[in-house]
């Protein structure tokens, strides 16, 4: 089970004052929020922790058919190694473990959370532009069709996102994401 | 308090936060912050402490987890004004 969420920095420092009494305590563990004012860039941290956080709930949520809830201050996030753009971590929700990656750049950082260590994912960001649920068809036909129609993609009652082929739910598990000028999309390549 | 006044005052709190401002304008119990007014669940977080100064009140994370609709936050705040 996976989920992805990506930020667009730019906008995240127009949308969100993270410096805002109360903020961070609101959201984030005292582990947390200790890592993230002794950090170098204390910005880049709020927002790695922040997008971890988002892309393992959509995983958990996916995984145990749970409809949604706003918590994020129930999820830990770990560090395991933080290198120039790519780092990997951990998010322990309700006791269960979902590993996570994330890409950070000078304008985004895209994070996907999978509820394997080795889970098998296609996770791509694209700038708005391009149309994130046909890039995701398109990836998804390549891999699992081909079909004879092109897969829809419909929210279920909890708002997860699935594809339909023929008014038929298919077992594939993926997730969305998009925040200003960037998207995103994570699939899992495990039928589930 | 009026149940017109929580509403208005509710409104007020979101709207800087919501993405889709034509759903603000049927704004409703049923009205669900992130799927109907498109609020960055990191905007979430400002609409909580915002009610939270607002209504001079404190919402724990339990009540929080909860407070996804119109009518979630203000039977939260309802309660907690209860409390007080």
């Amino acid at each position: 089970m996976i989920g992805n969420d990506i930020v667009d920095l730019h906008l995240a420092k127009i949308q969100s004052n993270w410096r805002r009494p109360g903020y961070l305590q609101k959201i984030f563990t005292k582990e947390e929020q200790e890592k993230i004012l002794n950090s170098e860039n204390k910005n880049k941290m709020v927002w790695l922790f922040w997008s971890m956080k988002e892309a393992a709930y959509k995983a958990w949520q996916r995984k145990n058919n749970r409809p949604p809830k706003f918590n994020p201050l129930s999820l830990e996030c770990s560090l395991r190694s933080n290198s120039y753009e790519k780092t990997t971590g951990k998010v322990i929700i309700e006791e269960e473990t979902f590993y996570t990656k994330s890409l950070i750049k000078s304008n985004l950082i895209h994070s996907l959370a999978t509820g394997r260590a080795n889970e098998k994912v296609i996770w791509k960001s694209l700038s708005s532009q391009e149309d994130l649920k046909n890039s995701l068809v398109r990836e998804f036909s390549a891999t699992a069709g081909p079909f004879l129609k092109v897969p829809e993609i419909k929210k279920n009652r909890d708002y997860i996102p699935q594809f339909y082929l023929n008014d038929q739910t298919l077992s594939y598990n993926f997730s969305l994401s998009h925040h200003g000028n960037f998207s995103g999309f994570a699939m899992s390549l495990n039928n589930s | 308090m009026e149940e017109k006044d929580l509403d208005d005052q509710l409104r007020n709190i979101v709207s800087p936060y919501a993405q889709n401002k034509e759903s603000l304008k049927e704004f409703k119990d049923s009205t669900h912050f992130i799927q109907d007014l498109e609020v960055n669940s990191a905007n979430l977080v400002d609409i909580i402490l915002d009610v939270e100064d607002e209504f001079d009140i404190e919402i724990d994370n339990d009540s929080m987890e909860g407070m996804l609709t119109v009518e979630d936050a203000k039977n939260i705040i309802r309660k907690k004004m209860h409390e007080k």
